[in-house]
């Protein structure tokens, strides 16, 4: 450590320490932007799950089926999986609790019919890599449904009628 | 000679050191204070996102399945108190730190129907003061 000797200002021990410690630095900022990304998009992911689900969710009960008189109001039984596909396209965006801002694409009948939500018929640009797709399962009668109509379908004796295992598939993702 | 030579290169090679070390530490305190500084907003965003996002699931199941449910929001987690308060309209919902200066919301919502009481008042939303506070338990009625 002679300055006329070797000509050093620092000791070699001191520039590795040094180097080691702006590299440490460097690695902890760096897991922590990482961390921050990526707790970025688990709630971005969350977001948009919970935005489809609830989309789904107000869709499905918002349209149901059209009961027979001597169906109606039986108390405790609920009518479960049977929608009414034709008022799926007059429930707005807005009504499906889906915020401005963020694009949707609702297709229901699949798979072998698909009408499209008059709201939500948007594409995913390429530029959008997170989208989430919530798939759903409905039946759905042509016209009025019986109560003995609704038992044997569910047991799956006589289930004329019906469109059975109809998809409804709504996908959310944030516009640019 | 030889001797005062080298305590002085010693005292000079200490001082270098004592100043790259102040260089350094000035740098990464001001990059740390930016980090920091940083860090606590992205972490104030989440929390008041994820409030926005509990309440926004509150309300679109109560509006789905027709329920009564009582509702509790989570608070802001913090060394310092943090204000938050929740706004619904019949058009939006909005988190808000008043004293942070930070808001949420979701806009062109339809929440025709929704009706949301506290204990307190009673009605909170669509009539008297539609905000409550994070963390109060209110009772959010569907359709």
């Amino acid at each position: 450590m002679k300055i006329n000797e070797k000509g050093q200002y620092f000791s070699i021990d001191l520039l590795i320490a040094a180097g080691l410690a702006v590299l440490a630095m460097g690695l902890l900022l760096q897991f922590y932007e990482l961390g921050s990304h990526q707790q970025k998009e688990i709630t971005s992911q969350s977001e948009l799950t919970l935005i489809g689900i609830t989309a789904s969710n107000i869709l499905l009960e918002q349209s149901p089926c059209e009961l027979l008189a001597n169906f109606t109001n039986q108390k405790g039984y609920k009518v479960m999986g049977c929608a009414d596909k034709t008022k799926f396209d007059t429930i707005t965006k807005s009504e499906l609790m889906i915020p401005d801002g963020y694009g949707c694409s609702i297709v229901w009948g699949l798979p072998t019919t698909s009408d499209i939500h008059g709201e939500c018929n948007g594409t995913v640009s390429d530029e959008i890599s997170n989208v989430v797709s919530i798939e759903r399962t409905y039946f759905t009668p042509q016209g009025e449904i019986t109560k003995e109509n609704y038992e044997n379908c569910i047991d799956a004796v006589i289930c004329t009628g019906y469109n059975l295992n109809e998809k409804l598939e709504v996908k959310i993702w944030k516009e640019v | 000679m030889a001797k005062s030579k080298q305590k002085g290169q010693m005292s000079f090679d200490l001082l270098f050191t004592l100043i790259a070390a102040i260089a350094f530490l000035t740098l990464l305190s001001s990059f740390a204070n930016s980090f920091l500084t940083q860090g606590t907003d992205i972490t104030l965003n989440t929390e008041l996102k994820t409030i926005l996002l509990e309440t926004h699931s509150a309300i679109g199941n109560a509006k789905a399945f027709g329920l009564i449910h009582e509702f509790t929001s989570e608070t802001i987690n913090s060394e310092k108190p943090v204000e938050c308060t929740i706004k619904v309209t019949t058009t939006g919902i909005s988190v808000e730190s008043k004293t942070q200066g930070k808001s949420v919301s979701y806009n062109s919502l339809d929440l025709t129907g929704i009706k949301i009481e506290n204990e307190s008042d009673g009605g909170i939303f669509p009539i008297g003061t539609n905000e409550f506070r994070c963390g109060e338990k209110v009772t959010i009625k569907g359709l």
